[in-house]
C-alpha cells in the first residue's frame, strides 16, 4: 500500500485582486514531499515562493486547489488547527519575535500555547542545547542579539510543537555567510536527528544544492523546473533556471576570470 | 541614522525635565484630591458683606461677586476640572483604541462602518457638535462630558487602526499564529502593548485640550450647574465685574492656564522620550 | 603602469569611543579592485566612510593618515537610503552634481544610464525612488556615482541586500565601470564568492584589524589566517563537504595589540595581534 506524502500541493492557485487586474500569485503549483526529506525552492524575488509557504502554513487561503498534510486536507483550516503538524521560521528572525518581550518569554509562550506549560522550562532547556543556544543569549531581547542567534531562537521555537514539516522562508538570506552557514548546518542536523521534512525557500542556488534532495525552481507564480541537484545543475532546461546558475558566486569564479583571460 | 548620535547629555536633559513635568502633574493631581483639606472656607458660603472684596491675608484671591472665597472655589474646582477631563480622556482612549485595533485586525464591514461613522462625526466642529449635544440633552457635567466624548474616540481608533495595520503584517503575529495563539491573546497581549506608546503619548497630550473644552462648555453654561465649582463656570460668572473685580476671573484662568501647560509640555516631552527610545 | 591613487597608513577610525578600526595599511593603485571581507562587526563599513574623510556618518579618524589622489565616492548598503523616496530622481541628481561642482548634462546621465542597462532613462529621471525597485535604485546610485567622476569608489556591501540575479547584475556593472574610466574600487562584503568574481586584491578584517591581505588568487587558493579560512569555509559549495564542516570558532586570539605582520609572498601577508605574536 502507498502511504501518502506527508505534503501533497495539487494545483494550488492564488489570485490577488485590486482595482484595475488581477494577479496571480500562484499559478497552478503542485509539488509533492516525502517524510524527512528536504525540498529547495529557488527563483527570483517575488516569483511566489514565500507565498506559497505561506499558503501551505494556513497563514492564507488559496483561491483554488488543494493542500493535503499528513493525509488531511488543510486547504480552509486556520494556522492554530496545524500548528502541530506545520511550522515556519521567516526572514528577519528579529522581526519574527514579539519586540517587547525576551527570546526567553517568547519561547515559554509557545510551550504554553501548546499546552506543555508544566514542562515548558525542561523542553525549552533541551532544544536550547541543540541548537547552541546559551541561556543568557535568550534572555536578551530580540534587537540584541545578532541575527544568527535570533535565528536560532526562531527554530527552537518552531522545534517546540514537534512539527513532521518545517518551512524555512529565506532563512539565511539576512545573515552574514558564517552565520547562513551555520544555519543551513544546523538544518541539516535536525533532518538527521528528527527525520522532520524541510522545505527550504531561498534564491540563493548553491546553497540549496548543498543542502536539498530536490529542487524545485519557481518562476512568476508557477513551477519552472525540478530534479535533483545534479540535474539542475548539469542540464537545466529552463531559461530562469540557467539565469540563477550562472548568478551563483563560488570561488569557481577565480578559475572562470583566469580562463578568460 | 542622525538620533543615534544624540549626546547623552542631551537626553540626560530631556529625562530631567520629563521627570520635572511629571512631577508637576503629580502635584496638581495630589493637590486636587486634597483639595477638602487646603480650602480656607467653604467655597459654596456667600457672604453679602464681603462681595468682590480684594485680596488679603484671610481671602488670598479676594471673593467673587456673591462673597464666596476665591481661593476655597479655585481649589474646589480642581478636582472637577481635572479629574473629569483624566477620565474623559481615559474612555475615549479605552474605547477608542479598542475599536481602532478591531477594525485594523479585522477589516471588512466593521471597518468601513467604523471609520465612516468617526469621519460623519469629525466632519462637525467638535465644540459645536458638543454644544449641540448638550443643549439637546440638558446642561451637566456628565452630558458635558459625553458631548465632548462623542468625537474625542476617533484620534484613538484611527491611530490604533493604522498602527495596527502595519503590525499585522509583521512576522511576529504569523508566528503566534503558528503557534496556537487565539486572536484576543494575539491582540491584548502582543499588538496593544506595542501600539500603547503613540497612543498614550496621544492621550497626555489630549488631557489639556479636553480640560478647554469641558472648561469652555462650562463658561457657556452647558457644563457642570451651580453652585458646583468648576474654572470654567468661574470665568464666566465674574466676567460680567472684571473691572470692578479682577481678581475672581484672573485667579481660575491662571490655574486653567498652568494646569493644561504642564499637561501639554508633559505630552510634548512623552512624545519625545517615546522617539527617542524607540528608535 | 598605474598611479597610485590611495594610500592608507596604521588608520585608526570609531565613532567617539573606542576604535572600530585599527591600525589598517594599505594602497591601492588606478584601476585595482580591493575586496575588504570579513563577518558582520569586523569594522569593513566603519573603514570605507572613514576613507570618506570629513567625519560624515559619524566616523572620525584617530590615528594614522589617508592620502588620496583625486575624489572618492561612496554606494551605501541600502539603495534605499541614498535618496530622498519622494523627490524626482533629476532634482537630486542635480542637487547631488551641483554641490560636488560637476556639470548636470542630461545626455551625459542618459548614456550612463544606458551603459548599466536602465532602459528608459527620461522616464527614471522623472520618477522617485519609491516607485522602484531595490535593485534598480541600487543601479541608479551607481549611475550617480560614476558620473561623479570619482578616483575611488567604494561600495559597501552593495550586493548583499539583493537576490542572487541581481547580486551578478550589479557586479558586472562595477567590473563594466572599471573598465571604462580606470576608477579604482574598493568592495567591502562578507561574501568571499564576491570577491571571487571581481577582486584583484582581497583583504580580510577581524575585529577592525586587516588580518590578511594579498593578490586574490593567493588568499582565496592559500589563505594562511585561521578568518580567512572560516569564511572561505561558509561559501557553500554542492558536492563538497559543506554540510559536515565542523564550525571553526572566531579565533579570539587575533585581536588587541601588539601587532606585527608575517609575509606569506611577495604581496601577501598576514597579521597576528595580541599575545603569541
Amino acid at each position: 500500500m502507498k502511504t501518502e506524502c506527508l505534503l501533497d500541493v495539487r494545483s494550488a492557485c492564488r489570485r490577488y485582486k485590486n482595482r484595475t487586474r488581477s494577479v496571480a500569485a500562484l499559478n497552478d503549483v503542485s509539488l509533492t514531499l516525502e517524510r524527512g526529506e528536504i525540498l529547495g525552492v529557488v527563483g527570483r524575488s517575488g516569483c511566489g515562493k514565500s507565498t506559497l509557504l505561506r499558503h501551505i502554513a494556513c497563514l492564507e487561503k488559496l483561491t483554488s486547489g488543494q493542500i493535503r498534510l499528513d493525509g488531511r486536507d488543510v486547504t480552509s483550516a486556520r494556522p492554530a488547527d496545524v500548528c502541530r503538524r506545520v511550522q515556519m521560521i521567516f526572514q528577519n528572525a528579529a522581526a519574527s519575535f514579539d519586540p517587547r518581550m525576551t527570546l526567553r518569554d517568547s519561547l515559554l509562550e509557545t510551550f504554553r500555547l501548546l499546552g506543555e506549560g508544566a514542562v515548558a522550562r525542561e523542553r525549552l532547556g533541551a532544544l536550547l542545547r541543540e541548537v547552541g543556544l546559551g541561556e543568557e543569549t535568550v534572555a536578551c531581547y530580540p534587537h540584541q542579539v545578532s541575527g544568527g542567534q535570533c535565528q536560532r531562537a526562531a527554530i527552537v521555537r518552531a522545534l517546540a510543537a514537534d512539527p513532521p514539516l518545517l518551512l524555512c522562508d529565506e532563512i539565511t538570506s539576512a545573515l552574514d555567510v558564517s552565520s547562513q552557514a551555520q544555519i543551513v548546518r544546523l538544518i541539516a542536523r535536525l533532518r538527521r536527528r528528527r527525520n522532520c521534512a524541510v522545505l527550504f525557500v531561498s534564491h540563493d542556488l548553491a546553497l540549496v544544492a548543498c543542502l536539498c534532495d530536490r529542487i524545485v525552481v519557481m518562476q512568476d507564480g508557477r513551477i519552472a523546473e525540478e530534479g535533483t541537484p545534479r540535474q539542475i545543475a548539469q542540464s537545466p532546461r529552463a531559461e530562469c533556471t540557467k539565469k540563477l546558475l550562472a548568478s551563483v558566486l563560488t570561488l569557481d569564479a577565480l578559475e572562470r576570470r583566469n580562463d578568460k583571460n | 541614522m542622525a538620533d543615534r548620535y544624540v549626546s547623552d547629555s542631551q537626553s540626560a536633559k530631556a529625562a530631567r525635565r520629563l521627570k520635572i513635568f511629571l512631577a508637576l502633574a503629580a502635584l496638581l493631581a495630589a493637590v486636587s484630591l486634597l483639595s477638602p483639606l487646603l480650602v480656607l472656607h467653604d467655597p459654596n458660603q456667600t457672604s453679602a458683606l464681603l462681595r468682590q472684596a480684594a485680596p488679603s491675608l484671610e481671602y488670598p484671591f479676594g471673593t467673587d461677586s456673591l462673597g464666596r472665597c476665591v481661593y476655597s472655589r479655585v481649589l474646589a474646582g480642581a478636582p472637577t476640572s481635572i479629574f473629569s477631563s483624566l477620565a474623559l480622556v481615559f474612555v475615549s482612549f479605552a474605547v477608542g483604541s479598542a475599536l481602532g485595533i478591531l477594525c485594523g485586525y479585522y477589516g471588512g464591514v466593521l471597518d468601513s462602518l467604523v471609520m465612516r461613522g468617526a469621519d460623519v462625526l469629525l466632519a462637525f466642529p467638535q465644540m459645536v457638535l458638543a454644544i449641540a449635544v448638550t443643549g439637546i440633552l440638558g446642561g451637566s457635567l456628565l452630558n458635558a462630558m459625553f458631548a465632548l466624548g462623542l468625537t474625542g474616540w476617533t484620534l484613538y481608533a484611527r491611530l490604533a487602526r493604522s498602527h495596527t495595520l502595519a503590525l499585522k503584517n509583521e512576522p511576529f503575529v504569523a508566528a503566534c499564529r503558528l503557534s496556537g495563539c487565539s486572536d484576543l491573546r494575539l491582540l491584548t497581549r502582543h499588538i496593544f502593548p506595542n501600539i500603547a506608546g503613540p497612543l498614550l503619548v496621544n492621550a497626555t497630550t489630549q488631557i489639556g485640550t479636553t480640560m478647554i473644552g469641558l472648561a469652555g462648555l462650562s463658561f457657556l453654561g452647558l457644563g457642570v450647574t451651580p453652585p458646583q465649582a468648576e474654572w470654567g463656570s468661574m470665568i464666566s460668572e465674574a466676567r460680567g465685574a472684571l473691572q470692578l473685580a479682577p481678581w475672581a476671573a484672573l485667579a481660575p484662568s491662571a490655574a486653567m492656564i498652568v494646569t493644561v501647560m504642564v499637561f501639554n509640555e508633559l505630552g510634548d516631552l512623552a512624545r519625545d522620550w517615546a522617539d527617542r527610545s524607540g528608535s | 603602469m598605474m598611479r597610485g591613487i590611495l594610500s592608507v597608513r596604521e588608520l585608526c577610525a570609531g565613532y567617539g569611543g573606542a576604535d572600530v578600526v585599527s591600525q589598517v595599511s594599505f594602497a591601492l593603485r588606478g584601476g585595482e579592485i580591493l575586496c575588504i571581507a570579513g563577518e558582520s562587526g569586523c569594522g569593513k563599513s566603519t573603514l570605507l566612510k572613514a576613507l570618506l574623510g570629513g567625519g560624515l556618518f559619524g566616523v572620525r579618524a584617530t590615528a594614522g593618515s589617508v592620502e588620496m589622489n583625486g575624489t572618492a565616492a561612496l554606494i551605501p548598503q541600502d539603495p534605499g537610503a541614498s535618496f530622498n523616496p519622494i523627490r524626482t530622481f533629476a532634482s537630486q541628481f542635480r542637487e547631488t552634481l551641483a554641490s560636488h561642482g560637476r556639470p548636470c548634462r542630461e545626455a551625459e546621465i542618459l548614456a550612463t544610464f544606458d551603459s548599466l542597462d536602465l532602459p528608459q532613462g527620461g522616464k527614471i529621471l522623472k520618477s522617485r525612488p519609491y516607485e522602484m525597485s531595490g535593485g534598480m535604485n541600487q543601479r541608479i546610485a551607481i549611475a550617480l556615482a560614476l558620473l561623479l567622476r570619482p578616483r575611488v569608489v567604494l561600495c559597501d556591501e552593495v550586493t548583499s541586500a539583493l537576490d542572487v540575479t541581481s547580486q551578478a547584475a550589479v557586479l558586472d556593472e562595477l567590473l563594466r565601470l572599471r573598465d571604462g574610466s580606470g576608477a579604482a574600487l574598493i568592495m567591502v562584503t562578507h561574501n568571499l564568492g564576491v570577491a571571487a568574481k571581481c577582486a584583484d586584491t582581497v583583504g580580510i578584517m577581524h575585529s577592525g584589524y586587516l588580518v590578511e591581505y594579498g593578490p586574490a588568487a593567493e588568499v582565496l587558493r592559500r589563505p594562511a589566517h585561521p578568518c580567512t579560512r572560516n569564511l572561505i569555509a561558509a561559501i557553500p559549495e554542492p558536492g563538497g563537504s559543506f554540510l559536515d564542516a565542523q564550525p571553526g570558532g572566531a579565533p579570539e586570539s587575533y585581536v588587541g595589540r601588539p601587532y606585527s605582520t608575517r609575509p606569506v609572498s611577495a604581496n601577501h601577508w598576514i597579521c597576528r595581534t595580541g599575545a603569541g605574536s
